[in-house]
């Protein structure tokens, strides 16, 4: 409506501005895979920094598998992948993984942690499961990005099988959390500080500015309710209902009364609101019935102009969680806060990702293949530079919880034990034990500027902790199992070993090393359980590099 | 609730409207290269200090602990209590620490810069404001490194119940790289989980062998810091089994439940102690939480029994050992707060006049420094900075404040340039 | 003479601002024109109040000089005579109402500035002081070791609940002036009730947060010392008690800041929880039975008072409205005139409100 086309004009002069600061030639023209390569070597050669080699078969393998399917490969996929000789088989199997349901799923997992963060589990607002489904079925049928956050931020149905109420029940009908929280994600834009500072006169958010964005949050009530017996929670917006402010929170005095916002979107613009009637009475919820809609939906507006194409910073924002997904850093790190003084560190590129994600209809898919199709994405992760700053290298990434509980149990053979003794692997979950990798017990936030910081409680759980020998220890069907009882030639054992927990070959050495393991005349279920464990306790395999 | 707030970094609407970019920096970290900073360790080990931080997370309210403002508005209920000093009143709910008043140095003219949690736990962890592209050391690794024996079976910092609350991890060891990043353990203390081994020696050793040539290997044809974040994670986990005894508190807990307390955070106090005296250099021990932006006087009540116990105890403790002397005990959170009351009972942050505490080695006990004015808005006499308060820390511990560390290319100091450790407060 | 009230038809009588802080508590004094009111720093006053209602805000004609920290209860004997106040400095004080005063102080009802200038004067006008008369307390009761947060006085005037943030618990006579039983329970006693025939008895130990103690609401025989019921289950979060007219039926109202605060009303009989009533946005500080057995009264951190029908949990009328953005103002305590449609209320926003309930 007006706030949208008042922003149009603005942003009008914004695309303007990037346009014809555009060095390249018509950097849209070109596909972004190749723009990515130009701009990353482009600045290589102005830093004067020489980069890595590409990575191998093997390198990019397990790397494509743990960003596009959240998981490393299993031992036949390995095999497959590297026994392949075609000239394009990475690109076709960069497409293979975007049409598994595995790419929605991990996707959604990421967003999962982005989203609601790592907060207990055991709270029937937030059924996760609901939640992750809800945005896996949405990117594997590649719904454009705008369209299912604008569906998610307008949180209609029930958080039984919707992520929107699920999303907003996390700051419990609080408006103010409700909007940092929102134009943090979603366009990486922090204004809590605005929260408490008084009003400033040089161009920085003011409080008015927060409160006013607040202002769009108001009027959604957070409601609890019973749905075919199971507990469900359903967002419900009024008709009615202001945000008051009443200055600085530190100076929050007794007895002063506060002034009603009207709402404001960040860019300043004011919502366009239609009176309410003078006698107007709330409609309240009834029992068994779907929540009332409010006369004029604030939420509604709100979703739309920031689900948007042409909100600038909702496309920017996405391009650089999804490069940074891939890439280990973002453009603009941290993704989730745009600064003046922090900028871009490849402008061109990063200009040149919004406009083509935009110019793609925000297609999600297309942005993953183009950036994992490019050189950049495919460098080796070998060379000797200690932390790459420019993408001269491929990065050490650690493992999310997710990814190490999927990988464990890839490399381990849970799921031969399970069919080893009867069961069907779709419906055996890992032991809930593994609760250190639990994703919801797993607090440790990474360290300022995103580095990893090992950590000392983490090294104790996978040396010590017997859930974790329960997973590794040979068990009728596994991997330990199997090494323990095979009568194949123990250099096939060793292989096999080797591509099915690090996805590769064992070098030479390796292989001298673990012959030489396997034939120390210790008892054989123990060293296939000490060979196992050495292995899934390694740097390589801790890291997606 | 509020947030950290970083002043200076802001996106202007005029770029939000805009889209202005530009280029961008970033800075090499390389670990620690020892420079002069090696004399100042072994001059600094030889002395043998060692340091406890307790750390009241979420900011303790000064005006209702250490600094009562009696009959003005802001007092508040609380009442002020005399104390073994003359003259020097503290809160009726600190008793035990009243008797103990003659080892403390009360700080009360704290002037810092950040007012939010995770900036100010940041800055009152590493004496710096946070800066892009540098990744300061937090104090514990600081004297990790400089207190520390690097072949020692137990980490050298510690922190004890510091998660929780707003930032967590804090700063972690920076640019001092991994060796000296904190051990943490969690609410309960106690035994580290996941340090009972279950394999026979001989079994442990094959498996520990296999890893760590496989190591090797993969270290020469790749460098990262991760990689070596990762391997001194793994390091420390094989000497910490040979010395988890420090961390078992049940011999000593029914002798000395009394004196600390019976509370979660009397037994944490006692582990400190116990992991002082097994040669660790830093401990720190969080209580929480403080944030109290609601019911300030109803939370305050609650917390500082488990504070009066523990830490009079913990001083009582390692005066009777004789250990008092040369262990410093800090307490301090990231914030005060504000005098006045606002209208959820509550007092929000404060940074412009505050208290912060110190005793035991190095310090003079016995004294008051600094002074807030009438409400406690401003610091009436001698303010002090985060940089001066820590670079008193370090001089106490026998630590030169200037010693120098290497961030990438750049020397930084233990303490920003023009720090003073303050005379009147050194023993 | 009482009335029945009009929940939907209530209004304002007086606004009545004493900014020297907050206003802690609050008490009718016989009769639904003179009242007395506590604040945080141990200051009673007492107002007359003209018969009809009107602009003119009375000043107050005497000050009951003792506490010297927050008054957090006040009660009243039903002859009007003694005034029962108990404080966080530990005492529980009787004042004569009947005595002489001795001596004048001058008292500054609106300190604060933003007082100036809602009153038209210039900032920086100090205003002007109100004589008032003085009193000292004619007795003060130092059984408690800590603040005293609950009291409860009895129908007849005889038997007063007093309990404090050290657990004690004391039930006195008030005639003969001396304690009748002592409870030593783990927590804060936030709360305590005793019904109007003083047969029954309910606590609440309360914290909102990091105490090391476990909140819990428990029903005792007064005369036997015996608990007799344990609520801790049914009423979370208990920090305030009453019972009804008629004894059969407690509520207990949830205590904190954030937290939605529900009210839970149970049937001393059995122990069971009949009702539960949602609806305060923030924490409870105070629950009355209305004398005609219909109707319950609670109002806390909202700045509401909220009426309900017992009968069917129904929210019947709401007074006030919550101030301010980020949080409302307290309602620290409610006093209803023995006319039973007289209604006041205390709150930190410097005011003393008289309301009537029957329109």
């Amino acid at each position: 409506m007006n706030a949208i086309s008042f922003h149009r004009s603005a942003m009008v002069s914004c695309l303007a501005i990037i346009l014809t600061s555009a060095g390249r030639a018509h950097a849209e023209d070109r596909p972004l895979r190749h723009v990515i390569n130009a701009e990353i070597r482009a600045a290589w050669e102005k830093q004067g920094i020489k980069p890595a080699a590409q990575a191998d078969d093997a390198m990019f393998l397990r790397r494509v598998y743990l960003d596009l399917a959240g998981t490393i490969p299993s031992y036949e996929e390995a095999v497959t992948f590297l026994k392949d000789d075609s000239a394009d088989k990475r690109s076709k199997l960069i497409d293979r993984l975007l049409e598994d349901a595995r790419f929605g799923k991990h996707q959604a997992a990421l967003w999962e942690l982005a989203l609601l963060g790592r907060r207990p589990i055991n709270n029937p607002d937030q059924p996760r499961q609901a939640f992750r489904g809800w945005i896996a079925e949405r990117i594997n049928k590649n719904e454009p990005y705008d369209r299912w956050v604008r569906d998610l931020l307008r949180a209609e149905g029930s958080s039984l099988d919707n992520a929107g109420p699920v999303f907003y029940a996390q700051f419990d009908g609080k408006p103010e959390e409700t909007a940092m929280a929102v134009s943090r994600l979603f366009l990486a834009t922090q204004i809590h500080c605005a929260q408490c500072h008084m009003d400033r006169r040089d161009g920085k958010w003011t409080q008015q500015d927060f409160y006013g964005f607040s202002a769009f949050f108001v009027r959604l009530a957070v409601v609890r309710r019973t749905i075919n017996g199971k507990p469900a929670v359903e967002i419900g917006e009024k008709s009615t209902g202001e945000m008051m402010f009443v200055g600085p929170a530190a100076r929050q005095e007794a007895g002063k009364q506060g002034k009603p916002m009207p709402p404001k979107f960040l860019d300043g613009a004011a919502l366009e609101e239609p009176a309410l009637p003078k006698d107007f009475k709330e409609t309240p919820p009834k029992e068994g019935q779907p929540l009332p809609r409010p006369a004029f939906s604030r939420k509604e507006k709100l979703a739309d102009w920031i689900a948007s194409a042409e909100n600038p910073y909702f496309a920017r924002a996405a391009v650089n969680r999804i490069w940074a997904q891939l890439m280990g850093r973002g453009l603009v790190n941290p993704v989730d806060d745009f600064r003046d003084e922090v900028p871009a560190s490849h402008p061109q590129l990063f200009k040149a990702l919004a406009q083509q994600f935009v110019a793609q209809r925000l297609d999600m898919k297309w942005l993953v293949r183009e950036i994992a199709n490019s050189d950049a994405y495919q460098l080796s992760s070998a060379s000797t530079i200690a932390e790459p700053q420019w993408y001269e290298r491929g990065r050490f990434r650690a493992l999310t919880p997710e990814e190490m509980l999927a990988s464990l149990r890839e490399a381990s053979g849970f799921d031969a034990a399970v069919r080893a003794s009867g069961g069907d692997p779709a419906k055996a979950a890992l032991p809930a034990q593994l609760d250190f990798w639990s994703p919801y017990s797993f607090t440790d936030a990474p360290a300022p500027g995103g580095a990893f910081q090992a950590s000392l409680k983490e090294r104790l759980f996978m040396s010590n902790a017997t859930r974790v020998r329960e997973l590794l220890q040979p068990r009728k069907g596994n991997l330990a199992d199997w090494l323990a009882t095979s009568d194949a030639p123990v250099e096939e054992r060793v292989d096999r070993l080797f591509l099915t927990v690090l996805t590769r070959l064992p070098k030479a050495e390796e292989r001298r090393l673990f012959t030489e393991h396997f034939a120390s005349g210790a008892d054989k279920r123990a060293l296939a359980e000490e060979a196992v464990w050495a292995l899934v306790n390694l740097s390589e395999f801790r890291f997606n590099h | 609730m509020n947030s950290s707030c970083k002043p200076v970094e802001h996106l202007s609407r005029r770029a939000f409207l805009k889209g202005l970019v530009g280029t961008a920096g970033g800075v090499l970290a390389n670990w620690g290269g020892l420079c002069s900073s090696a004399a100042v360790a072994d001059a600094a080990r030889k002395q043998g200090k060692r340091c406890i931080l307790l750390w009241m997370a979420g900011g303790a309210s000064h005006l209702d602990t250490f600094d009562m403002k009696p009959g003005r508005a802001v007092g508040g209920p609380f009442r002020p209590i005399a104390t073994s000093v003359p003259g020097t009143q503290i809160c009726e709910y600190l008793p035990h620490i009243a008797r103990q008043t003659q080892h403390l140095a009360i700080i009360r003219s704290m002037c810092t810069p950040e007012p939010g949690h995770a900036a100010g736990t940041y800055l009152m962890h590493t004496g710096y404001r946070s800066e892009l592209g540098t990744r300061h050391p937090e104090i514990g690794a600081v004297l990790a490194k400089y207190l520390g024996n690097p072949t020692a079976d137990l980490p050298g910092f510690i922190q004890i119940d510091t998660d929780g609350g707003e930032s967590s991890p804090i700063a972690g060891s920076g640019f001092l790289g991994p060796a000296y990043q904190p051990f943490r353990l969690g609410h309960g203390g106690g035994l580290p989980e996941n340090t009972q081994p279950y394999l026979a020696a001989d079994s442990n050793q094959r498996r520990l062998g296999l890893l760590d040539k496989l190591e090797q290997g993969f270290a020469a044809e790749h460098k990262a810091v991760e990689i070596d974040s990762y391997r001194a994670a793994h390091e420390k986990s094989v000497r910490l089994l040979r010395a988890k005894g420090a961390f078992d508190l049940s011999a000593e807990w029914p002798k000395y439940r009394d004196l600390y307390g019976d509370t979660p955070f009397g037994k944490n106090c006692l582990l400190a102690r116990r992991l002082v005296e097994a040669g660790v250099p830093f401990v720190e021990v969080g209580q929480h939480n403080y944030d109290s932006h609601e019911d300030n006087f109803e939370w305050h009540k609650a917390l500082l029994p488990a504070l009066d116990l523990g830490w009079s105890g913990l001083i009582q403790d390692l005066h009777d050992r004789g250990l008092l002397q040369d262990t410093l005990i800090v307490w301090m959170g990231e914030v005060g707060r504000t005098p006045w009351i606002n209208n959820r009972v509550g007092r929000d942050h404060w940074v412009k006049a505050w208290t912060t505490v110190l005793a035991g080695g190095g310090i003079k006990g016995g004294v008051i420094y600094g002074a807030s004015n009438a409400d406690a808005v401003e610091v009436r006499d001698n303010p002090v900075s985060e940089r001066d308060f820590f670079a008193t820390i370090y001089t106490a511990l026998g630590i030169n404040p200037n010693a120098e560390n290497m961030a990438g290319v750049r020397p930084v100091f233990l303490t920003p340039k023009g720090s003073k450790a303050i005379a009147e407060l050194l023993a | 003479m009482t009335g029945s009230i009009n929940p939907a038809a209530a209004k304002r009588l007086w606004s009545i601002p004493w900014d020297a802080g907050f206003v802690t508590a609050v008490s009718f004094l016989g009769s639904p024109r003179k009242l007395a009111a506590g604040n945080e720093h141990g200051d009673i006053l007492l107002w007359d109040l003209p018969e009809q209602p009107g602009n003119e805000v009375p000043p107050p004609r005497r000050l009951l000089k003792g506490h010297i920290n927050f008054v957090t209860a006040l009660a009243v004997t039903p002859d009007g005579r003694w005034l029962i106040s108990a404080s966080y400095d530990h005492t529980v004080r009787l004042w004569d109402l009947s005595a002489e005063a001795e001596g004048n102080v001058a008292v500054v009802m609106e300190p604060k500035q933003k007082a100036q200038q809602r009153a038209g004067r210039k900032p920086g006008e100090k205003p002007p002081p109100v004589q008032v008369e003085q009193q000292i307390e004619a007795s003060v009761r130092t059984a408690h070791g800590d603040w005293v947060r609950g009291m409860s006085l009895n129908g007849d005037g005889t038997r007063l609940l007093t309990g404090d943030e050290r657990g004690l618990a004391v039930l006195w006579d008030i005639p003969g002036g001396k304690e009748l039983r002592r409870w030593q329970v783990p927590g804060w006693l936030q709360g305590v009730a005793l019904s109007r025939d003083a047969k029954q008895m309910a606590t609440c130990e309360f914290a909102t947060r990091y105490a090391l103690f476990k909140n819990a609401a428990k029903l005792w025989d007064p005369a036997t010392g015996e608990m007799k019921a344990d609520l801790s289950q049914p009423c979370p979060r208990a920090a305030c008690a009453g019972f009804s007219p008629d004894g059969t039926l407690v509520a207990t109202g949830m205590g904190g800041e954030w937290e939605p605060a529900r009210v839970c009303i149970i049937d001393v009989a059995t122990g069971k929880k009949l009702r539960e009533l949602p609806g305060h946005k923030h924490g409870v500080h105070s629950i009355l039975f209305h004398p005609d057995g219909k109707h319950l009264l609670t109002s806390g951190r909202d700045t509401c008072v909220r009426i309900w029908q017992i009968a069917d949990g129904k929210q019947v009328g709401v007074l006030g409205q919550p101030r301010g953005g980020q949080s409302s103002d307290f309602i620290y305590a409610l006093s209803l005139a023995p006319d039973d449609v007289t209604l006041a209320t205390a709150d930190m926003g410097g005011l003393v409100e008289v309301w009537s309930l029957a329109g």
